[in-house]
């Protein structure tokens, strides 16, 4: 049977291989010495290949507008735990952060 | 084969099929919204223990299997890859095509897990599996088995997902084959994309936490 080829197909063609060079770069990097940018620059690759898979294979732009809204309430819940957890944690000396941890 | 839409009707709390496919969509993603909270527990620990334990981490880290890790990201962006096709291909009237992505599709999930099992034993074989029989390594061997607990947290919850995702990909995959699908009938495709999709972007993240920490030091 011929594969019918459209735009789309294209489209998420180049979607997936702008993913393998992400997932490329972010195995690069991980040997590159970058102290503490080590981590922020995996999370924002990682941040980069989840934008593609959102706009391209998930099609947020493209449904309905209440998915837009669940995506953006999706991460707004998990900034308000990382942010509170993080207010809590930085501002004792309670654990994990207690002397002897490791 | 013919589509479906003569003789298709909406369910009834739904004036037609469009209100019905838009009402699953915006279902599905507020689900995926509650999976983020799920995960992001685990992942806030994560965080708060690599932070108070930077070198246990990045030791622990450096025992991965990154070759693993690697080539499993591969598959699984791949396989949305042609979860993606698959979605199209509903949109535009190819059932048997439909069926062969969706196979694609949980075959490569499959892939993903077998080289999970794989990794898995060797974990076990190079005894870093916490409770069982974990010998940690100098000063940080206590965070060390605080990163493999949460590693086996993550990625079994992980797998759990892609456990029911590739059950229900096969399920779909011998329907489209049937032709229960058609363009006017091909939410439940747009659907459980979404959710597959989900599941890629949560590996996503897990991967440079997990395999390529401390690879530099």
């Amino acid at each position: 049977m011929r594969f019918p080829i459209n735009n789309e197909i294209v489209r998420t063609g180049w979607a997936w291989l702008a993913l393998m060079l992400l997932l490329g770069a972010t195995t690069g990097l991980a040997f590159v010495p970058l102290g503490r940018m080590q981590l922020a620059t995996a999370l924002l690759v990682s941040a980069a290949k989840s934008a593609i898979v959102l706009a391209v294979f998930m099609r947020l732009w493209r449904g309905p507008d209440l998915g837009r809204l669940f995506a953006a309430v999706g991460i707004g819940w998990f900034a308000i735990m990382l942010i509170l957890t993080w207010a809590d944690y930085l501002t004792r000396s309670g654990p994990p952060f207690a002397a002897g941890m490791s | 084969m013919a589509d479906a839409s003569v003789t298709l009707r909406p369910e009834p709390q739904f004036g037609d099929l469009g209100q019905q496919r838009a009402t699953a969509l915006s279902g599905m993603w507020l689900f995926l919204a509650t999976e983020v909270l799920f995960f992001s527990g685990m992942l806030t620990a994560y965080f708060l223990y690599r932070a108070a334990n930077p070198e246990g981490f990045a030791e622990a880290g450096r025992d991965t299997e990154l070759w693993i890790g690697a080539v499993n990201t591969a598959v699984l962006l791949t396989s949305s890859e042609f979860m993606a096709i698959a979605v199209n291909r509903v949109e535009h009237c190819h059932p048997r095509l439909l069926a062969r992505m969706l196979g694609a599709t949980a075959a490569l999930g499959l892939v993903f897990m077998g080289l999970k099992a794989l990794e898995y034993w060797l974990d076990y074989r190079h005894h870093l599996v916490p409770g069982l029989d974990f010998v940690g390594k100098g000063a940080h061997a206590h965070a060390q088995e605080l990163f493999w607990i949460l590693y086996f947290c993550l990625t079994g919850v992980h797998a759990l997902h892609l456990t029911v995702g590739i059950t229900l990909v096969l399920i779909f995959a011998v329907k489209a084959r049937r032709g229960v699908f058609s363009r006017s009938y091909g939410a439940p495709i747009e659907v459980l994309g979404l959710y597959w999709h989900f599941v890629d972007i949560v590996w996503v993240f897990l991967y440079p936490l997990i395999y390529l920490t401390g690879r530099s030091s």
